[in-house]
């Protein structure tokens, strides 16, 4: 049933002007434009990075910490730390008593995470990954500038699009 | 863990191959490691489980449609191409699983403690195929910073290899603090005999995630952690090194693995 879902129509009020890509020296968004052109990861995170406001994406891998492409700016100036303190976040949330309570399927019981701070949004989303213990996409966004339902919208939708044949 | 020692190379032969740009297999005691241009591009550990049972596990990408793949693709490399192609797998999915295998590989491999001598099998390609690499110096860095995680949760790094005791608090009906699934399902497995990398096979997923998962059991008291002499995993003898010369080495070494989990 979900594999048989249409990919969604890309949001129309999207802008390039946030198209900031950024590869860290010896990073791994630096290894996804090589070889045969541009992956999966790095093609949903530039999709991204092309929502209103956003400032920095990443996916994460929650349980190890590990960084699986990231773009754009990085809360507090490294990509690395960022995704680890996520990926620690996005697990106390995924494994939470209360929002596991009436769990009744695999993957994570939490779907979305919404940070609302005084100059920004913090949205994290979980995946349906290959394996148990997955991924989450994360976006940052400049609260002025970004529309958070859109943004929502426009995450759900990449995040589909990531496992989506 | 001395500050020193995380911060050096792991494999000074590693860092030599990068600055060659040199394609093929790096084997080592604890696993091998596929390069391309002197990127890594795969990696396998008898001690992860792996790509194969990380896409099949969670049932997205049956077994069946995997052996198809690998019979139609496998020579030529491109298995993970064929099945992208063929809409088995969307392109995201596969990256995730292929880089998740390599990192989780890549751990083991890496580890200091691993000795003997590292040999490099230059044109050897991965059956995999693979369309980019990751830079030596980020799964190195990933690797370390995997240990300085396992470190922070509980640091007793004995319990990597051990076999998973479950302690007698864990055992008493009630006495048990809120588990997660993830968690409780590892504990279920725990049986005093299954190594956290047994365990992690069984269940379908990364070998770290279950040493992770098992320091913090251990950290809450749910897990025995080892005591006395250091329990590390046995060093290979000369004679099966020597087959590092041929090309089913890695192979044989996971099948070894896999008849003594039996």
């Amino acid at each position: 049933m979900y594999r048989r879902k249409m990919p969604e129509v890309p949001e129309k009020g999207c802008t390039e002007r946030n198209l900031l890509v950024t590869a860290r020296p010896g990073g791994h968004a630096a290894a996804w434009t090589e070889g045969s052109g541009v992956s999966g990861i790095d093609e949903c995170l530039l999709r991204a990075m092309a929502l209103p406001g956003a400032r920095g994406a990443a996916l994460v891998e929650w349980v190890s910490g590990l960084a699986l492409g990231v773009v754009g700016e990085a809360a507090g100036g490294d990509h690395e730390v960022v995704a680890a303190e996520t990926a620690a976040y996005a697990r106390a949330t995924a494994e939470h008593p209360v929002f596991t309570a009436d769990q009744d399927g695999p993957g994570p019981a939490a779907q979305e995470v919404v940070v609302v701070t005084g100059t920004g949004y913090h949205l994290l989303r979980f995946t349906e990954a290959p394996y148990e213990g997955g991924v989450f996409l994360y976006l940052w966004l400049d609260r002025e500038q970004a529309n958070l339902a859109l943004a929502m919208r426009g995450l759900r939708a990449l995040a589909e699009g990531l496992v989506l044949v | 863990m001395s500050q020193a020692a995380a911060h050096s190379p792991v494999s000074p032969m590693l860092s030599r191959l990068a600055q060659e740009r040199a394609t093929g297999v790096l084997i080592r005691d604890t696993g091998t490691l596929y390069l391309a241009d002197g990127e890594v591009v795969h990696a396998e550990s008898p001690a992860a489980p792996g790509i194969e049972v990380l896409l099949t596990a969670g049932g997205r990408l049956s077994p069946e449609a995997f052996q198809e793949a690998v019979a139609a693709a496998g020579a030529e490399c491109a298995t993970g191409r064929w099945l992208v192609e063929h809409r088995r797998l969307a392109a995201g999915e596969l990256e995730i699983s292929r880089l998740g295998a390599l990192h989780d590989a890549a751990y083991f491999v890496l580890s200091p403690g691993a000795g003997g001598q590292s040999r490099f099998r230059h044109g050897v390609r991965h059956w995999f195929g693979s369309p980019g690499g990751v830079p030596v110096a980020a799964v190195e860095g990933e690797a370390r910073r995997r240990r300085l995680l396992l470190e922070s949760l509980w640091p007793h790094p004995r319990l990597d290899a051990a076999p998973v005791t479950a302690a007698r608090t864990a055992l008493r009906p009630g006495a048990r603090p809120f588990l997660p699934r993830r968690q409780a399902a590892l504990l279920g497995l725990a049986d005093g005999v299954r190594t956290p990398s047994a365990i992690a096979a069984l269940l379908g997923r990364p070998a770290f995630h279950a040493l992770v998962d098992v320091r913090r059991l251990a950290a809450l008291g749910l897990v025995e952690t080892p005591r006395g002499s250091a329990r590390t995993p046995g060093r290979a003898p000369a004679w099966f090194q020597n087959i590092g010369d041929d090309p089913d080495a890695a192979l044989l070494r996971r099948l070894r693995v896999a008849l003594e989990r039996l």
